[in-house]
């Protein structure tokens, strides 16, 4: 009787392991999560060849308990990660994820910030050898097999120490896979979203809002000329800021784009695969 | 050696003859409690009549009993006398004096720092020099998580000092007071200007510092948190959310450091003790809990006060019988109270204490009743099924939210405990050793963690998880109060009975 109980649980262990290697293995799509890390950005993009990416860390270690929840367990090790600017909302969370994870190579650009965090992120890149790049316009890239990295700003030519707020430092990515763009526009302003019109053709299908709907950002040629169909928030519930601001979300429903939050939604999962696209809530993902 | 010495000091304590040690015990611990919980000048008089209420229904019933009673009457005096000595040094501290106002001080991190959120908990003793009455207590200490500071480091502190604040449902005031820390300061201008505190515990604490990130790279959140929680008692860096969902199903005990832990390990280990023999077990159970108690970190006192008083039951689980074991412990709860009076109020020294002694006095009835009407369940589950009835009043007194399925959840998590324990221990030590040995525990103690985390997600979920009740404080006394008359009473006859 023993024995078959025994074999039992052996076999079941077994199966689990095998089916969970087989799930993750056979899934060909790209997934771009929108991390619920409240009141911050943290989003993970994993490639159709199951190499991963991670945008910002959110402002606390919430970032952690997410990727346990994404990523397969046996997974420790971070292709790149990227710091749009260093303010601890998108700071944070990277510190705990450059000590627990094995991290290939982190983008940032040259800015600096003389805060606690900072100096312990800088620390940990040193402590971990990890290779740190600056990038800006000129950087652009193919990653793993097919997911391109096209980044729009900060400009080649652009002195970032006299650019203010630092909001405006953000990296700026446009990320194309076969026929999907997704716009990331990390935290920038309405005077950066200006230049970006006039420099670029700036279509996308996605947009990650700037700067968690702040009435800052989010203009209206800026919203034309990026023409998309869906757009993600994130953002914490109750924050103090009060953000997504409702004019936001209004020119957002006037150019009839359809808005996900992390706030109401959980975190939010796209998947791209071929010519189709899907949106999962982890919560619900209709809208208050 | 340690064997013997313990052996020799057991047998010294019984040799004294349990039932005096036994009343003097209880009475010290007896006078405690109410010196906590009425007006301490009128202890003497209540203490007084209480004992000779107690006693003199064998005084009329028997015949002399003088040593008994001089004993009883001796041990609640003493307990007064402790508790008051304690409580005016409290009174008496700087640190009291000193409430919400700005003070600067010079202190030295005393403990081991805690995370909390965003921020850092430091409970830090005051270096500044003064009569050394007044140097009693700690202060916590709260700012950002960075920079960092360790245990050891010596730090000039400006900010201000507050009292601990008392609420509705909870006194956060009495909570530190358990643990000798009187006052608290957030925000503040700190600055490190050294270091001191014992090299030992530094080397210790650097140690499980290891342990720790060693653990938190090999395993995602909020398994690397639990298994640090089970294993080290560890609760800081722990996700809120999956504390709240803890606290929901009534299991945060397994992340706390309590007898709890400590006795499921050793009557699992004792359960090998048919096969390697008694002396192997002994050496391996006290090796074992020695190293516990090295990594936990030695002022860590729950775990202290686990350790002790698992030591004790595997000696005397074999030997003694189940009087003298609850007279040795009594006796050494009394001497951990003799050191800190306060700490009787804490919950995590009410919960060690009764889940001991639960053990040893339920284990033989419950395994009975298992054997007769449920053998499916099996003989592992009986340790933690004693603990969980021997603790009830505790739970059920302290926390107004009651858990509704906080049995259920029990049932199925704790059982799964010692197999994580000792999983997790072996994956500790095959991490230090090399990467690639520690895949297979790796592996085999996040399924179980998994297994845990998802049924306690689930069930913390859902809606009728929690009732509130409104809390029955005095619960506890009453019911381990008359548990205690009933086992003094049951004491004396036998005593009677054999020495006349």
């Amino acid at each position: 009787m023993d024995k078959i109980v025994r074999l039992f649980y052996v076999v079941f262990i077994a199966l689990s392991l095998f089916s969970r290697f087989f799930v993750y293995y056979s899934d060909s799509s790209l997934h771009i999560y929108f991390l619920d890390v409240g009141q911050g950005d943290a989003i993970l993009i994993q490639t159709p060849d199951h190499k991963f990416v991670l945008i910002d860390g959110g402002p606390d270690s919430k970032v952690l308990s997410e990727l346990g929840e994404v990523l397969p367990f046996w997974v420790r090790k971070l292709d790149l990660v990227l710091l749009t600017h260093p303010d601890a909302d998108h700071l944070t969370g990277l510190t705990d994820v450059l000590a627990t994870y094995n991290v290939e190579a982190v983008m940032t650009t040259s800015i600096t910030k003389e805060t606690g965090i900072f100096k312990v992120f800088v620390r940990l890149i040193e402590e971990e050898n990890i290779e740190n790049r600056f990038v800006n316009s000129s950087s652009d890239f193919t990653f793993g097999c097919c997911v391109h990295f096209d980044f729009l700003w900060p400009m080649a030519a652009t002195n970032l120490d006299e650019v203010e707020p630092i909001n405006n430092t953000s990296i700026v990515i446009s990320l194309s896979y076969g026929d999907f763009k997704a716009f990331l526009a990390g935290d920038i302003e309405s005077a950066i979203e200006q230049k970006l019109v006039k420099l670029y053709d700036l279509d996308a299908n996605f947009l990650k809002v700037s700067h968690h709907g702040s009435k800052t950002s989010s203009t209206e040629d800026f919203l034309e000329d990026i023409d998309a169909d869906v757009a993600f928030i994130s953002v914490g519930k109750d924050n103090k800021f009060d953000h997504p601001k409702q004019e936001v979300l209004e020119r957002l429903n006037l150019h009839n784009i359809q808005v996900f939050r992390t706030d109401v939604a959980g975190r939010i999962e796209l998947t791209i695969k071929e010519n189709t696209y899907n949106v999962d809530c982890e919560k619900t993902c209709n809208g208050p | 050696m340690f064997r013997w010495i313990f052996l020799r000091i057991f047998f010294f304590i019984n040799r004294l003859s349990s039932l005096p040690l036994l009343s003097f015990s209880s009475s010290f611990i007896v006078g405690i409690v109410l010196s906590q919980n009425f007006l301490s000048s009128l202890i003497f008089w209540i203490g007084l009549g209480l004992t000779l209420a107690v006693i003199s229904k064998f005084v009329l019933k028997r015949g002399k009993i003088a040593l008994f009673f001089i004993l009883a009457l001796a041990g609640v005096v003493f307990g007064a006398l402790r508790f008051n000595y304690y409580q005016d040094l409290y009174d008496s501290s700087w640190i009291k004096e000193n409430w919400d106002s700005e003070v600067s001080i010079e202190a030295v991190v005393a403990k081991e720092p805690s995370v909390k959120g965003l921020n850092t908990q430091y409970v830090l003793k005051r270096l500044d020099p003064g009569p050394s009455n007044s140097k009693f207590g700690y202060i916590l200490l709260s700012i950002s998580r960075f920079p960092e500071y360790s245990y050891g480091d010596k730090l000039t502190v400006s900010g201000v000092l507050e009292e601990p604040e008392v609420f509705d449902e909870f006194s956060y005031k009495e909570y530190l007071k358990t643990q000798e820390i009187i006052g608290k300061i957030d925000n503040a201008y700190v600055g490190k200007t050294g270091t001191a505190g014992n090299p030992l515990f530094a080397a210790l604490y650097e140690f499980k510092s290891h342990i720790k990130s060693e653990i938190r790279k090999l395993l995602p959140e909020p398994h690397a948190s639990l298994l640090l929680g089970i294993l080290l008692g560890v609760k800081s860096g722990m996700p809120k959310e999956f504390s709240d969902s803890l606290a929901n199903t009534g299991t945060t005990h397994i992340i706390a450091v309590s007898g709890y832990n400590v006795t499921i390990i050793l009557a699992f280990l004792t359960g090998f003790s048919k096969r390697m023999g008694r002396r192997l077990t002994l050496y391996i159970s006290g090796l074992f809990l020695i190293l516990f108690l090295i990594i936990v970190g030695p002022d860590n006192a729950p775990a202290l006060r686990a350790t002790i008083m698992g030591l004790l039951l595997i000696l005397s689980g074999n030997l003694g019988r189940r009087q003298e074991m609850m007279t040795s412990l009594l006796f050494i709860a009394g001497l951990m109270i003799f050191q800190n009076p306060f700490i009787f109020k804490s919950i995590s020294f009410q919960l060690t204490f009764a889940s001991t002694i639960g053990l040893v006095v339920l284990s033989k009835k419950i395994e009975n009743f298992i054997t007769q009407r449920l053998s499916l369940i099996g003989s592992d589950f009986i340790p933690t099924f004693c603990a969980i009835v021997a603790t009830l009043p505790i739970t059920i007194g302290n926390f107004s939210t009651f858990s509704t399925i906080s049995l259920i959840v029990n049932i199925f998590v704790l059982p799964v405990i010692p197999l994580i324990m000792l999983v997790g221990f072996i994956l500790i030590f095959s991490s230090l050793l090399s990467r690639v040995l520690s895949l297979v525990p790796v592996f085999l103690v996040f399924l179980l963690l998994d297994y845990v985390i998802k049924l306690i997600n689930y069930f913390g979920g859902l809606e009728f998880a929690t009732i509130t009740i409104s809390q029955a404080r005095f619960l506890p006394y009453l019911v381990y109060g008359l548990l205690l008359v009933v086992f003094i009473d049951s004491s004396y006859k036998k005593y009677i009975n054999r020495y006349g």
